[in-house]
């Protein structure tokens, strides 16, 4: 059987939700297709029956693309936040927690408990950090040539892209937990040049406040489902449970798709939600990216992952040691970066584990059953190949974390009525960081070696994110591609 | 071992015992860590040989590898700048092979042995990156150098040579056949671009062939042509060859050289839609092209710069003495403004004027 579309779409999740919209928008038709049983990607509501309504990935979002929520005027189709500004809260050594605000002047009292220096040194670390994010801003949210750093930021460009985050936020504080908390958001941060991932993360804008995380009403799950309902009402094609389609090329250009049941799309563009590596090992033939690209692209295996644990509590937890409106990271050392890296590379699981909690009940009720509670969890730095196998490494996770949280919430064991795990899924993820690709712009990251082939998942952003920008630009590169040859 | 290192072994050639002997004043030259001889007693006399009566020259040295596998045509159709899958077994052809970026990797002779065996064969090895890359299409590579001997009969009486030892010079140009030559298994190629024969033979037996070609040729005043007059011909054909006259491209180095920059657009072929390279190609213009320059007077030293008026305009290659034209010839690359028949460019003090490639042609095969 032989169909065919204007453009072709592979993985749902937000960022190929995006492009298919962008794309059905400009006139084209969309064939989107999904390898699971519903679209969403990590935003994908957990099919489960404890009638929870949260998401299997990250109960945050921090990197929406605002254009693309003013351009498809989602705000008026049922997007609404229930927070838009948390907090981070840092579990301290002796059982406080410091709780930091937007606000840097309130942050660096409530850090004077803990360091003067610290305290000092906060308002001037946001400072620099937040003024070389505006500047970078428009080159991280736009497809622009180059980062274009005013005069007097280059200076400073320039040494971040040679320090790591472990360095950078070393020069700036003291305390240890501080450190090991603020290097969570660089993901790898003993990677040189990760300085940059906690610029580009301040960079970030959620409801016209930069560096702030929000968690939409009805949770990263709603969001999706509103674009899900927009994309089916405007004529995207959805097709689900259509695994590992192969592309049809011809020479160096896309022809199609050949679906696992044999089916044959035609069309001369697709786009792929897939990493950079899946795209062009698996779904294309042999080589085709060329062969010093192919054998890079292997040797570029991320060693690290992360995994989103969802607990779901009864009625009577006890929720005092966790900060409720919060988002907590717990991570002791700064150290404890260095052993992430030495164990996963080996495949262990490490000794300490880097944590990030949300406890969305806690803003929302709506999100369990009446008196239910849901902690979900994120866990990074976790072998991406575990040697004992990934069943093995779910199980004794799930006892590690449960152990961790304990120090904080006493008889959470007691309490746990479900448990969800969404280990990382490899296919969507190129590198946990690389300064070429942070620097690079967008257009590099989204166009393939193969013509009518484009990237629009996490992997064509600067970092792995839920943003939908990778989406509409890839869109605009397509459509422009499609026009240009009839 | 002396001096506490490890000496690399230094690779004798299947015919190196009937050479040595030849080799009077044993002038040896190393050849990708061949030992071959320089010359056998006079370039001159041996280049002029080859190109009016008849020499036969070893080419063990040329880097030969066997490429075998289920994909192998696949693999190769990848490789290389022209469809292999197009070969019939017992034909072949030239071909480049280019970096991601569309830069010239290397450049041979593709022969089709079977449905999934082929041979490259090129005067420069590039084994660590076809290796690799050939480990995508579980094709294998095995460098077959140390196996088998080859001996180039060139020249107008080659034919007459080769008929005389025995053998059926019926043979198209880029072609070549496996024969059972009274006792031994060989292989007849006609691939070089200098005409004549190729003949291949296993390590083992390479004092018997070089015997009977020697025989064959008495006839013919056949003579042994060492490693400098091969390189006359060589050069007179107007054959660009990596490492000798241009720089490779390696991985990360971008696009240079490209096929055109290098006047090898010719062998790429526009049908063939999916090759290594490709791509990028299709926007690389083409600025310079390759010339063949004639001197007035002493030969110039190679990589020389060139001038027109006060302008620089390119560079020569590889420049030698060709003692069938009587002067000084190079290869030489030079801007497109610059490349016009007859334009006069300053070297080094001396006036080169552009001529026609090849600087001579393949010589009549006599007796065809």
């Amino acid at each position: 059987m032989r169909g065919s579309a204007d453009a072709i779409v592979i993985g749902g999740g937000v960022g190929g939700l995006v492009a298919s919209l962008y794309l059905r928008r400009a006139g084209r038709s969309v064939l989107l297709l999904e390898a699971k049983d519903t679209p969403g990607g990590v935003c994908r509501a957990i099919p489960s029956t404890a009638g929870l309504n949260v998401a299997g990935g990250a109960a945050t979002l921090f990197a929406i693309d605002p254009r693309m929520i003013d351009e498809l005027d989602l705000l008026n189709r049922g997007l609404t936040f229930a927070i838009r500004d948390m907090p981070l809260a840092i579990p301290w050594p002796n059982g406080k927690t410091l709780l930091l605000g937007r606000d840097p002047d309130q942050a660096a009292q409530a850090i004077v408990a803990h360091s003067a220096t610290d305290a000092q040194n906060y308002k001037r670390y946001r400072r620099e950090l937040f003024d070389l994010a505006r500047a970078l801003r428009p080159w991280w949210w736009e497809d622009a040539p180059g980062p274009v750093a005013p005069r007097n930021a280059r200076a400073l460009l320039e040494r971040l892209e040679a320090t790591s985050a472990a360095a950078y936020l070393n020069g700036w504080f003291e305390s240890d937990a501080l450190k090991a908390a603020l290097a969570f958001d660089a993901v790898a941060p003993y990677e040189p040049g990760s300085a940059l991932a906690l610029v580009w993360r301040a960079a970030q804008e959620m409801c016209g406040l930069q560096g702030a995380l929000a968690i939409p009403k009805g949770g990263p799950a709603a969001f999706a489902g509103i674009l899900i309902a927009l994309a089916k009402a405007s004529g995207v094609e959805i097709r689900t449970g259509a695994q590992a389609p192969r592309l049809i090329l011809d020479g160096a250009e896309v022809q199609g798709v050949e679906l696992k049941s044999g089916e044959k799309v035609l069309s001369r563009c697709v786009l792929s939600s897939l990493s950079r590596r899946a795209t062009l090992l698996d779904l294309a033939p042999a080589a085709s990216a060329g062969f010093a690209e192919t054998q890079r692209l292997m040797r570029s295996a991320p060693h690290t992952g992360e995994a989103h644990i969802t607990l779901v509590l009864d009625a009577a937890s006890d929720l005092d040691g966790m900060p409720a409106n919060a988002r907590a990271l717990i991570a002791e050392r700064l150290d404890g970066w260095l052993d992430i890296d030495a164990s996963t590379r080996l495949g262990l699981l490490p000794d300490e584990l880097m944590m990030e909690v949300v406890v969305p009940t806690a803003i929302e009720p709506e999100f369990a059953r009446a008196g239910q509670h849901v902690l979900s969890i994120t866990v990074r730095g976790l072998p991406a190949a575990p040697e004992e196998g990934r069943a093995a490494l779910s199980k004794r996770l799930a006892e590690r974390v449960v152990s961790a949280l304990e120090c904080r919430m006493k008889n959470l064991r007691a309490h746990i009525t479900g448990i969800h795990f969404d280990l990382p899924d490899a296919s969507t993820r190129d590198s946990e960081f690389s300064v070429s690709r942070i620097l690079s712009p967008y257009r590099a990251r989204i166009a393939t070696p193969l013509s009518g082939l484009f990237l629009c998942g996490s992997a064509a952003e600067p970092m792995d994110a839920v943003s939908g920008r990778a989406g509409r630009l890839a869109a605009g590169m397509a459509q422009k591609w499609l026009s240009a040859s009839p | 071992m002396a001096f506490g290192i490890a000496m690399t072994d230094v690779l004798a050639t299947p015919f190196h015992a009937r050479a040595s002997a030849a080799n009077r004043f044993n002038r040896w030259k190393l050849r990708n860590g061949w030992t071959l001889a320089a010359d056998y007693g006079s370039v001159q006399d041996e280049a002029i040989a080859a190109r009016l009566n008849c020499a036969a020259a070893d080419i063990s040295w040329r880097w030969r590898i066997a490429i075998e596998g289920r994909r192998a045509a696949e693999f190769l159709s990848r490789l290389v700048t022209r469809d292999p899958a197009r070969l019939a077994p017992g034909t072949a052809f030239k071909a480049l092979w280019l970096n991601d970026h569309g830069g010239v990797r290397g450049a041979g002779v593709i022969a089709r042995y079977g449905r999934e065996s082929f041979r490259l064969i090129s005067t420069a090895a590039d084994l660590c990156w076809i290796a690799r890359a050939a480990a995508l299409f579980d094709v294998t590579v095995r460098d077959i150098g140390p196996e088998e001997g080859g001996l180039a009969i060139a020249g107008p009486y080659a034919r007459r040579v080769v008929e005389a030892a025995g053998l059926d010079p019926a043979l198209e140009p880029s072609n070549f056949r496996k024969i059972f030559w009274r006792g031994l298994d060989v292989t007849l190629s006609r691939f070089g671009e200098h005409g004549g024969y190729e003949l291949w033979c296993k390590a083992e037996d390479g004092s018997i062939v070089w015997d009977r070609i020697a025989k064959a040729g008495t006839e013919y005043a056949l003579r042994p042509a060492g490693l400098d007059a091969m390189e006359i011909l060589d050069l007179e054909a107007g054959v660009p060859r990596p490492e000798r006259d241009y720089e490779p491209a390696r991985d990360g180095f971008g696009a240079e050289p490209s096929p055109f920059d290098l006047g090898l657009e010719s062998l790429i072929d526009d049908d063939h839609k999916l090759f290594n390279g490709r791509a990028t190609l299709q926007g690389i213009r083409k600025t310079k092209t390759r010339v063949g320059l004639e001197f007035d007077g002493e030969t110039p030293m190679p990589h020389m710069p060139l001038l027109k008026g006060t302008e620089p305009v390119g560079r020569t290659w590889s420049s030698l003495y060709s003692p069938a034209l009587r002067g000084a010839i190079a290869l030489a690359q030079v801007n497109l403004d610059a490349a016009a028949l007859g334009t006069e460019l300053a070297c080094g003090g001396q006036t080169a004027s552009v001529c026609a490639l090849p600087f001579l042609p393949v010589p009549d095969s006599i007796g065809e």
